[in-house]
């Protein structure tokens, strides 16, 4: 008795149980479709994507070898901390969405001006969180 | 065994809607051979082990963080910092959005800085929206209201800060700035009915020292006093205004560059202490972006190495006048002259992600000239550290 609840307690604890009751909704990154492109960005726009969830940052990208515009799923809160140019460039890694948008990456790493930028796990899980923001407005001297 | 079962199904049930999204734990060891920043030079080395996590309900946000931080020579400058929040962001339209935070914060320092405890609340809103698809128009509004264990230091400030960027073609970003501050102190004179009779507090002129039983700031063995608060009226609100510039240069999408340069201009008030000291990783209620009157310059070089090994490297400088604050002699007796400061840093972080954790290496060297012999000094500051990234929410 006592071991299972240490089992449950660790189980809650960890959040394990998310993961494990967790259903994907209209689509989900998928590993076994990874790729990798560097283009330019051609637009960028805010909208919903998942339901219960704050809209996205998406952003229209076309390829600089095959003039091919994928559009590229980044984040919620980043859309307020990194600031996105048309004409700029970008390297995405990410799930090509397996159905709905043929071109649609879902980004699990961004490359730009020399930065890199960790969206999600290598298994698709997000990594963007609440709260980053608000750190500028405390800088010191 | 049934009993057992409910629990188990009323916890998961809860617990779906309360468990965290993502989870983050940190451990930094830090070594540097200035640890007050100032002219008595104090080695020591310092440990940080931290902890954040969110949770994410539709357009809102909950998080979290708590850091604890070990001295291992000053053992009675440990502290632990935690902060509990929640963010939401609304979107108006495809182009634009607001954001929105709302943070409690509290530090708690061992004895030797328990003056320094404090609770805080933060707001933050801010506007963010493309004017086109090349240019950036920004606004944030800050609101900070500290509560110190020592009253002397609690103040609300507000800062309020525009925006306006342009990409061109050539790959370059210009952008600039207006800010504007304003902090109040609450209450930072002590009155003679108010002075403790406990504690370590020496009259010298119209100041008051208090630290760790020292008259003077050169007394033999050890650190100066912490701060001096006056006894009499002084500045108590700062106002100040700054406007600012950034160019940036990417060269395709592993090297950029960016320099940024500030000016800023008091408007009006002064600081009310005289004299305060430093600290390593402390946030001094003086030494804040309020407190200046001067100019910053940074340049800053990021890049990425082979294996995505990324490299952060910036030199900055700066010239800044303290309105209010005195330098002191040796003794503690004012020179009759406003502190002035003229400061470089250079600073290089390296840091590696990996599927699972992500480490950093990072060293600054600051060299603070400053009319104020205390205050003129160098420093090293060696970092290291690994970060844990645990992702525990849905796969999307």
């Amino acid at each position: 008795m006592r071991m299972k609840r240490l089992i449950l307690l660790f189980y809650i604890l960890t959040g394990l149980h998310g993961i494990v009751l967790s259903q994907p909704g209209e689509h989900f990154y998928n590993v076994d479709k990874e790729i990798s492109l560097t283009g330019t960005i051609q637009k960028i726009i805010m909208e919903p994507r998942y339901r219960d969830r704050a809209p996205f940052l998406i952003i229209k990208l076309e390829e600089k070898k095959t003039k091919k515009t994928y559009t590229v799923e980044i984040s919620p809160v980043w859309f307020f901390e990194k600031d996105f140019h048309q004409g700029e460039s970008l390297h995405v890694t990410g799930s090509l969405s397996a159905k709905g948008d043929k071109n649609l990456v879902m980004a699990r790493v961004v490359k730009f001006r020399g930065e890199m930028i960790v969206l999600r796990d290598k298994h698709g899980f997000p990594s963007w969180r609440g709260g980053r923001w608000q750190k500028r407005g405390q800088k010191k001297g | 065994m049934k009993k057992f079962f409910l629990y188990i199904l009323i916890i998961m049930i809860f617990s779906t809607n309360l468990s965290a999204d993502s989870l983050i734990l940190s451990f930094f060891q830090g070594s540097t051979d200035n640890l007050f920043q100032n002219s008595y030079t104090e080695t020591d080395y310092i440990s940080s082990l931290r902890f954040s996590a969110d949770k994410n309900f539709s357009r809102l946000s909950i998080f979290t963080q708590g850091n604890y931080s070990y001295l291992y020579e000053n053992t009675n400058l440990a502290y632990y910092v935690q902060d509990l929040g929640l963010d939401y962001v609304l979107p108006l339209n495809r182009k634009a959005a607001f954001y929105f935070s709302l943070t409690g914060s509290g530090a708690f320092y061992r004895s030797d800085y328990s003056d320094f405890n404090y609770t805080s609340l933060n707001i933050l809103t801010a506007f963010k929206s493309y004017l086109s698809q090349t240019s950036i128009l920004k606004s944030n509004y800050f609101l900070e209201y500290k509560n110190y264990r020592y009253s002397l230091f609690d103040f609300i400030s507000h800062s309020l800060q525009v925006s306006l960027d342009k990409y061109f073609q050539t790959k370059t970003t210009l952008k600039a700035e207006l800010n504007w501050g304003y902090k109040y102190f609450i209450h930072p004179y002590l009155t003679e009915g108010s002075i403790p009779q406990e504690g370590n507090y020496y009259p010298q002129g119209n100041y008051l020292y208090h630290g760790k039983g020292y008259g003077k700031r050169n007394y033999s063995g050890g650190q100066p006093a912490l701060f001096v608060p006056l006894t009499q009226g002084g500045g108590q609100e700062i106002q100040n205004i700054s406007i600012g510039g950034l160019i940036a240069q990417s060269f395709g999408d592993k090297i950029g560059l960016r320099i940024t340069a500030i000016k800023q201009w008091f408007i009006s008030g002064e600081n009310p202490f005289t004299y305060i000291g430093e600290f390593y990783m402390v946030e001094n209620p003086t030494y804040d972006r309020f407190s200046w009157d001067g100019y910053q310059v940074g340049s800053r070089l990021t890049f990425l190495m082979p294996w995505n090994i990324q490299v952060n490297m910036g030199y900055n400088i700066s010239s800044k006048e303290f309105p209010g604050i005195e330098s002191l002699d040796w003794e503690g007796v004012s020179l009759g002259v406003t502190r002035q400061d003229k400061r470089k840093q250079f600073e290089v972080r390296i840091e590696k992600n990996f599927p699972k954790f992500s480490l950093f290496l990072s060293y600054s060297y600051i060299n603070n000239h400053s009319n104020d012999q205390i205050f003129d000094w160098n420093g090293n500051y060696i970092s290291a550290g690994v970060e844990w990234n645990l992702f525990l929410g849905e796969r999307q």
